[in-house]
């Protein structure tokens, strides 16, 4: 009952004015749904980009000749470099967490704002300027690093290892520092906001599955991009202040040996995977959430295992920590290591293996509904799926043998990180848009889109795991020769390019769709999904303080549909506690 | 409407996965021509066997479940989980990926935890943007010394070799191309004078970094006592049919684009599988090598046309790791020699170095 009263009183710091002026209301705003959106359409730019560039290197491929390239290798490279770094910082990271999270944690636990929505604001600020930053790199002499969104020195480390390792390089590192800055703020405030911030009632085991992935996620953005930060700015120090962390002695340029000593590559590569593990399921969690939030939706079912897949949210968290050296079996760390970190990665699996079964037990006996929202849900579904199971070919360090560095990864980590969660972004918004816009999307659009984008991935990037068992090395701009033993792989770049042209075009219906919608879509009500949880239950858009001055009392547990002997197919978390028959109760 | 295409789609992708995935799960990868690569084909195939299965019981209860439990007005069922479901899903995947995992600690051991096996053919291989060097001991059996301050380009001194003062240097042979003999065991001392570079060899199912700092061994043996199989592409059914010598000078071509020369006036062809369609890649075996320098090879069209002869194989050895824009250029050569070729060969380049320095 005392935790309870501190929470109303924390509540009260936070009621503040909304403010009338254009500029704080709009840019400089502390509200929490507006740095939301913010962060959205940050990424929606994002997004544009990054897609622009890989139809570009995909265009250099599919018409590869190397008496009249496309792109020049460094320009490949360039691009190829900026489209990871785009798509992995400014997207995957932005869009699920800062997007959806800021906009929905404290309304699904029933708070009026984030923790300390002045950080809040300073994170997204701090996210632009990283942006920034990093576009600057196009722009510099030389241009925009090449050594890939892995960064590896020391081809990173030294300006003379290649063409445009210059400012762009340093561009790259400052933009990548600053955005651990702004994740590390924004850890913070999602974590106490999630712990203290919580309506009477919400009980951390009540909360949807959204806010558990959001509050594990910004566990991990806490402890990984803390030491990311450290990586980069050593990286700055090897750049221009002649410091030899990653650099080892006797290395060679322009035939003379460098005045550096005693560092080592691999430090790097260990900082750099310390992050870029738990980096990947910062990127895929709050779409799992958000996926099975829409799942038990749109199934009218409670979550299969509410419980197992919130252990198995902090366990994929968890074991996340202790499996980066999965990136680098080939790298020349210790093998009996590699044994380890091998052997860790495989029981990553088991968590994983467990949030599908329940996803697939969440559908069973259901009542399903396909739209556009749940499309995109069910789509994620067998995406993670088939990127998954080449998680277990690479997690074997025997078989990683093969596949390291050839386009068999690249399909992993696509399907898996990049499409899959594409596609719970867009099942977010889709679910989502009513709420934040009070119009809906155009479902006929909506469907037009996921089909041609559901077939469209799957055909780019299940051919390329073909490709990477034929042998053909990843970040290649060239193919003279390049393939003894297949001359398909001409053949393939073609097919996986068209693909990939109608995969990325289709997203312009979707840009299209929400905007159009946004001022023109059908006007929606307050809960037009009929679903279960807190920001249904107010306005759509919601209020400036989210509930209208009301504060929501929590009364059931998130996902309470088709409860025998209830009213409606449904129990709001807020209803009384009389809306659920007395025998309907209990957990797994 | 949509569940009917949702499972029309996932039923396609099972499919359209199952057949070059698991049915030709043999044949995906380039011929195999070592020892140890035999243990790491075995447990890719394995793995895509199990996985296949998983992969399209997933896909299949997805659209099992998005059919059967389509929106009809009925009510859905409340349940909340299954506690036996949950724990059966953790030991089963738990057993299984680990398992699996396990099987492949052997060779792992024997590539990376083992000490190299006594009289092993010790082979430097040195990367450097955008090319390979390999250095062999010369006849004295022993590496020279070497430092960086040594390298020197202009007069072809890569890797900064003490030609001039260490006595085991004089007859080192350093090369651009990477020589071995099979039936031997081999070690390669793998390096980078500049930026990281990946020592890859397919058919070797050989693949390590070249880190700057370190010097990083893996040791090998090419076995091409067994099988091989070549994968011949492109090459149309009906030219392999051909009763004429179309048949033969196709493949022919095609062996020649693998680096292998063919001599066609005893050919002796017999296709094994005979390709459906005209992209689907045809195998043709190769049967052992004779004592000699000579690979005896034995392939078949549809009937034994005659005996082929094989001699020198070259594989490629593409750069994996990104090293900046020259990357996609850096490709090593391997040359397969039988022992006694190896012999003689690495005996004249060290008597020629030895009298050059
Ligand atoms: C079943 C669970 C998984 C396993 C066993 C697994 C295993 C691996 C392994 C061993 C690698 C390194 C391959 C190599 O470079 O040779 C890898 C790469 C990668 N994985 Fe996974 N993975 C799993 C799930 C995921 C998930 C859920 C994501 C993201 C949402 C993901 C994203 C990535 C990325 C981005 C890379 C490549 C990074 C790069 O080299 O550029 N993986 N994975
Ligand atoms: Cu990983
Ligand atoms: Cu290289």
């Amino acid at each position: 009952m005392s935790v309870a009263h501190e929470v109303d009183e924390e509540h009260e710091v936070h009621v503040h004015q909304e403010p009338t002026q254009f500029i704080w209301k709009y840019v400089f705003s502390t509200d929490h749904k507006v740095i939301g959106k913010q962060y959205y359409m940050l990424a929606v730019v994002a997004v544009v980009i990054g897609l622009t560039l890989s139809l570009m290197f995909r265009w250099h491929l599919a018409t590869y000749d190397p008496q009249h390239m496309f792109l020049s290798p460094d320009t490949y490279l360039q691009v190829l470099t900026m489209h990871g770094t785009i798509l992995v910082f400014m997207v995957l990271t932005t869009a699920p967490l800062g997007g959806f999270g800021n906009y929905f944690l404290p309304i699904q636990i029933g708070a009026v704002d984030m923790a300390f929505p002045r950080l809040n604001m300073l994170s997204f600020w701090l996210t632009l300027l990283s942006f920034i930053t990093l576009l600057a790199a196009f722009f510099v002499p030389g241009g925009a690093p090449v050594s890939g969104w892995t960064g590896y020195p020391p081809l990173s480390a030294i300006n003379s290892t290649t063409e445009g390792m210059g400012w762009g390089q340093t561009l790259w590192v400052g933009s990548i520092a600053i955005f651990c800055l702004a994740s590390l703020v924004g850890a913070i405030n999602f974590i106490v906001t999630t712990l203290d911030l919580r309506a009477r009632g919400m009980t951390l085991l009540r909360m949807p599955l959204p806010c558990w992935a959001w509050f594990v996620t910004a566990v991990l953005a806490l402890l990984s991009f803390a030491v990311l930060f450290a990586g980069g700015l050593l990286l700055i120090l090897d750049r221009h202040l002649g410091t030899s962390f990653y650099i080892p002695a006797g290395v060679i340029f322009g035939a003379k040996e460098l005045n550096h000593k005693g560092g080592s590559p691999l430090l790097y590569q260990h900082l750099f995977w310390f992050f870029g593990h738990p980096e990947v399921y910062i990127a895929i969690l709050p779409g799992m959430g958000i996926v099975s939030h829409i799942l038990a939706t749109f199934s009218r079912k409670p979550i299969f295992g509410y419980k197992a897949m919130v252990y198995a949210i902090i366990a994929i968290g968890g074991i996340g920590f202790f499996v980066w050296g999965h990136h680098m079996f080939q790298s020349g760390m210790s093998p009996y290591v590699a044994v380890a970190f091998s052997l860790l990665t495989m029981t990553i699996g088991v968590p994983s293996a467990i949030k599908t079964f329940n996803w697939l037990g969440t559908l069973w006996m259901g009542n399903i509904t396909c739209n556009s929202a749940m499309l995109f849900a069910l789509g994620f579904v067998s995406l993670f799926v088939s990127g998954g199971i080449s998680g277990i070919f690479l997690g074997q360090n025997a078989v990683d043998i093969y596949f390291h560095d050839t386009y068999f990864v690249v399909a992993h980590f696509h399907l898996i990180m990049g499409v899959a969660a594409m596609f719970s972004i867009a099942a977010g918004t889709y679910f989502w848009f009513p709420k934040m816009y009070g119009r809906f999307m155009n479902e006929s659009l909506g469907k037009v889109h996921f089909w041609l984008t559901f077939v469209g991935v799957y055909s780019v990037f299940i051919p390329m795991h073909l490709m990477g068992l034929w042998g053909h090395p990843r970040r290649y701009s060239g193919m003279e020769n390049a393939f003894l033993s297949n001359p398909f792989i001409p053949a393939m770049h073609n097919m996986v390019t068209a693909a990939a042209f109608v995969a990325v075009l289709a997203q312009l219906i979707f840009i299209c769709n929400f905007f159009y919608s946004m001022f023109k879509g059908p006007v929606a009500p307050e809960n037009p999904w009929n679903c279960t949880s807190l920001e249904w239950i107010t306005t759509s858009p919601p209020k400036f303080d989210n509930f209208g001055g009301v504060e929501p009392v929590v009364n059931h547990d998130p996902y309470e549909y088709s409860v025998p002997g209830a009213s409606k197919d449904y129990i709001m978390q807020t209803d009384p506690p009389e809306a659920a028959p007395a025998h309907a109760v209990g957990h797994d | 409407m949509q569940p009917l295409l949702m499972v029309v789609a996932l039923f396609a992708l099972v499919l359209g996965t199952v057949v070059p995935f698991i049915v030709r799960a043999h044949n995906m990868m380039p011929n195999l021509i070592s020892v140890h690569g035999k243990v790491i084909d075995d447990q890719i195939v394995l793995t895509m066997y199990i996985t296949g299965v998983i992969f399209s019981l997933a896909q299949i209860a997805l659209a099992w479940m998005i059919w059967k439990y389509q929106s009809k007005g009925q009510k859905a069922t409340y349940v909340h989980g299954n506690a036996l479901v949950e724990w059966a899903s953790i030991f089963g995947s738990g057993v299984l990926f680990v398992g699996l995992n396990l099987m492949g600690q052997g060779v792992w051991a024997d590539m990376h935890l083992k000490d190299e096996p006594k009289g092993s053919t010790e082979i430097e291989v040195n990367g450097q943007q955008y090319k390979w060097y390999y250095r062999y001991p010369g006849n004295d059996g022993k590496f020279g010394e070497r430092s960086p301050s040594l390298v020197d380009d202009t007069s072809q001194n890569y890797l900064g070799v003490d030609f001039e003062n260490d006595k085991y240097a004089k007859d080192d042979v350093v090369e651009g191309t990477l020589r071995v003999p099979y039936g031997r065991d081999i070690v390669v001392l793998i390096r980078s004078r500049d930026v990281i570079h990946s020592f890859f060899v397919r058919e070797l199912r050989v693949k390590q970094d070249a880190v700057p700092g370190l010097e990083i061994k893996i040791p090998f043996k090419i076995d091409h006592d067994g099988m091989l199989m070549f994968k011949l592409a492109g090459v149309a059914a009906s030219t392999l049919d051909a009763k004429d010598d179309s048949g033969v000078n196709a493949v022919k071509a095609q062996f020649e684009e693998h680096g292998i020369a063919v001599d066609t006036s005893k050919a002796k062809i017999k296709v094994i599988e005979t390709p459906k369609k005209r992209w689907e890649l045809s195998t043709v075996e190769v049967s052992h090598y004779d004592a000699k320098k000579e690979w005896t090879v034995r392939y078949s069209i549809e009937e034994e046309i005659g005996e082929l002869k094989v001699y020198k194989t070259t594989y490629e050895s593409p750069c994996a790791e990104l090293c900046g824009n020259g990357h996609y250029t850096m490709r090593g050569e391997m040359e397969v020699l039988s022992p006694e070729e190896y012999d003689a060969w690495a005996k004249k380049a060290s008597e020629d170095a030895k009298s050059y320095h």
